[in-house]
């Protein structure tokens, strides 16, 4: 029983994190065709705010801010260098691994090697009985990673900009023709998707050490679940993360992560392998 | 292109002992980017998980080279306290297969590494190609395959778990001991072997269905081809390719560790073949002699920034140079007739001015 609840709690959390991270992954190349492997890399940015502003703004403070400032150098970076990648998924990925190492490395120069820690913002555990504790800071992270999907989703679905947003998904040019201004939706869904990454770095930050090259780990799981969903398929996402988060966890707690690792991925080869109707042929 | 052969072959005469032994390093890479553009150049497949099978293959020539743990010194062995007595089921195994050699050479090596490599790589095939898009999915499923392939390399300690395999004996142990001249002239034996295939393959009927394979896979299921077959038997053997270079890299470099394993290896690797231009028979040669150079002479004086500068320059031939090196003729006769016909367009007007 004290497993079950173990089993659970670390694999929805683990799902949680992997939702948001592949949300911006799934939206960014819906929209724009970049296949961007860099994800990671802004995963691990939103966790070195968390890292270093957590102490002067308070860790709610820098949770806030982290989505902000990654959005923004999100922002930055599609407008030098990502909007050169464009529907081009194959080009996009080897630049985008690029600017993963450029990214890694200037953080390396700037913060060193060393790994960081940051303190949990909710310190309080809820006794499950059985001589085992669960950390709040698990559950809340899960709260808060469903809140920012739930935002996601429904700012897309509802609102007028959600809207042109999706017609940019179905077809860039006659979404052009009709008016919408293409280069403004491309830039604010590149600045929303590494803003997801970046606050699921911001959420993880306290659970695991941060360090230059955290960000891999990230883009795996994250692509993973993107490719069992279908590029470009948002809907899929949250079953599919689920669905890995729970194997992950079912096999990390009695036995180790790294069994976990092997397990899912041979699991996700099958998967592709045996499904009948193969991965529908991904949009551009 | 025979002078430029006889000139590799006497290139012992001309270089240090030092610089030989760089250059028999850099020439398992050469066969490593050969397998990587079988794919990319070839079949537009990009693989970020290329470096697995390296690896893989240089495990299997490291241990096979090695012997038992009891034949050679075994401190790595006893370090890991997998015992340096021998007797063990993974003992017998290893000194089973290293038994016959011809020459020092274990010859069940070079066999060995390609068939599990190219084995496993089907296996990987065998889901890559049931993908819609294959040009999308390869290159993340092959990401999975390097990440997963490192971790699991890193905790077997039977193949030195995080230290590596370290103190592996040259091929060419017996035939000409010590002698870095002999590990590049038996390495280049085998570049050229492996050019000479590439080059016939890349002119035959079996090379132009590869390379049409990857250009228009549609068509060619209508035309009654078994695509998804023919590309998953070539992608088992490029990763085959791959499982040589590294059992060539295992016996030049004397080491072998899981880092050869992961992404950023096998990233350097796609680097190369862009660098030298992938689809161009001379592009992973050139690549891979080009960015080696330029990291040695650079490497010392820019130590941790050279990888800064490798993601800058991953970029830069993305957008600047998609077709290399070897392509830089062509990329200059473009622009070149691009400039001649406006300058044509110009003299036109002109002559119609006057």
């Amino acid at each position: 029983m004290a497993t079950l609840v173990q089993i659970l709690a670390q694999g929805l959390s683990i799902s949680a994190v992997l939702l948001l991270s592949a949300l911006g992954l799934s939206i960014i190349y819906g929209v724009m065709g970049v296949v961007n492997l860099a994800h990671g890399e802004f995963v691990m940015l939103g966790a070195y705010v968390m890292v270093l502003l957590s102490a002067a703004l308070s860790p709610w403070g820098a949770i806030l801010v982290a989505p902000v400032v990654v959005g923004a150098i999100g922002l930055l970076v599609d407008r030098t260098l990502i909007r050169w990648l464009y529907h081009e998924p194959v080009k996009s990925m080897l630049g985008t691994f690029g600017l993963a190492l450029v990214i890694r490395q200037l953080v390396l120069l700037v913060e060193g090697p060393d790994l960081r820690y940051v303190g949990l913002p909710l310190t309080a555990s809820i006794p499950l009985g059985f001589g085992e504790e669960l950390p709040v800071w698990r559950v809340a992270l899960i709260g808060f990673a469903g809140l920012a999907t739930v935002i996601v989703a429904v700012w897309l679905i509802r609102s007028d900009f959600g809207l042109r947003v999706r017609t940019a998904t179905m077809d860039s040019e006659i979404a052009q023709s009709l008016g919408i201004n293409i280069s403004l939706v491309n830039a604010a869904s590149f600045a929303i998707g590494t803003a997801a990454a970046g606050l699921a770095g911001a959420l993880i930050a306290p659970l695991y050490s941060v360090y230059p090259g955290m960000g891999t780990t990230y883009l795996v799981g994250a692509f993973l679940v993107v490719v069992l969903a279908g590029l470009g398929d948002i809907r899929g996402l949250a079953t599919w993360a689920v669905g890995i988060g729970l194997v992950t966890a079912a096999v990390a707690v009695p036995a180790n992560d790294l069994l976990a690792q092997v397990v899912v991925w041979c699991l996700a080869l099958a998967i592709v392998a045996l499904r009948r109707d193969s991965l529908l042929p991904a949009r551009v | 292109m025979i002078a430029a052969l006889a000139l590799a072959f006497s290139l012992p005469l001309f270089l240090s002992d030092y610089a030989i032994g760089l250059v028999a390093l850099w020439l398992p890479l050469v066969v490593l980017a050969i397998s990587i553009d079988l794919l990319w150049g070839e079949n537009r497949i990009v693989s970020f998980g290329q470096g697995a099978f390296f690896a893989g293959g240089g495990y299997v020539a490291g241990l096979l080279l090695k012997g038992p743990a009891a034949d050679t010194t075994g401190v790595n062995y006893e370090l890991l306290g997998t015992g340096g007595g021998g007797g063990s089921t993974f003992d017998e195994v290893i000194k089973a297969l290293s038994s016959p050699s011809i020459a020092g050479i274990p010859i069940l090596v070079f066999p060995l590494a390609i068939l599990a490599c190219g084995l496993i790589g089907w296996l990987v095939g065998a889901a890559v190609f049931r993908t819609g898009s294959v040009e999308i999915y390869a290159p993340l499923i092959t990401l999975g395959v390097g990440v997963v392939a490192g971790t699991v390399f890193l905790s077997i300690p039977e193949i030195g778990g995080s230290n590596g395999l370290s103190g592996i004996p040259a091929y060419t142990r017996e035939l000409a001991p010590g002698s870095q001249s002999a590990i590049y002239l038996f390495n280049l034996i085998w570049v050229s072997v492996v050019y000479l295939g590439y080059w016939l393959f890349r002119s035959s009927r079996l090379g132009r269905l590869w390379r049409a394979s990857g250009d228009d896979p549609v068509r060619l299921e209508a035309l009654g081809v078994p695509v998804r077959r023919l590309r998953g038997a070539g992608f088992a053997v490029s990763c085959g390719l791959a499982g040589l270079a590294g059992a060539l890299y295992a016996g030049s470099a004397g080491f072998v560790s899981a880092e050869l394993a992961g992404v950023i290896f096998s990233v350097q690797a796609l680097i190369w073949v862009a660098v030298g231009g992938p689809g161009l028979l001379f592009g992973p040669l050139l690549g891979v002699m080009a960015i080696k150079l330029g990291e040695n002479f650079l490497s010392e004086r820019l130590q941790e920034s050279w990888q800064l500068l490798l993601g800058l320059l991953l970029i830069a031939v993305v957008l600047v140079a998609p077709k290399g090196l070897a392509g830089l003729p062509a990329t200059v006769r473009e622009l070149i007739g691009r400039l001649s016909q406006i300058e044509g367009k110009t003299s036109q007007i002109e002559a119609r001015r006057t």
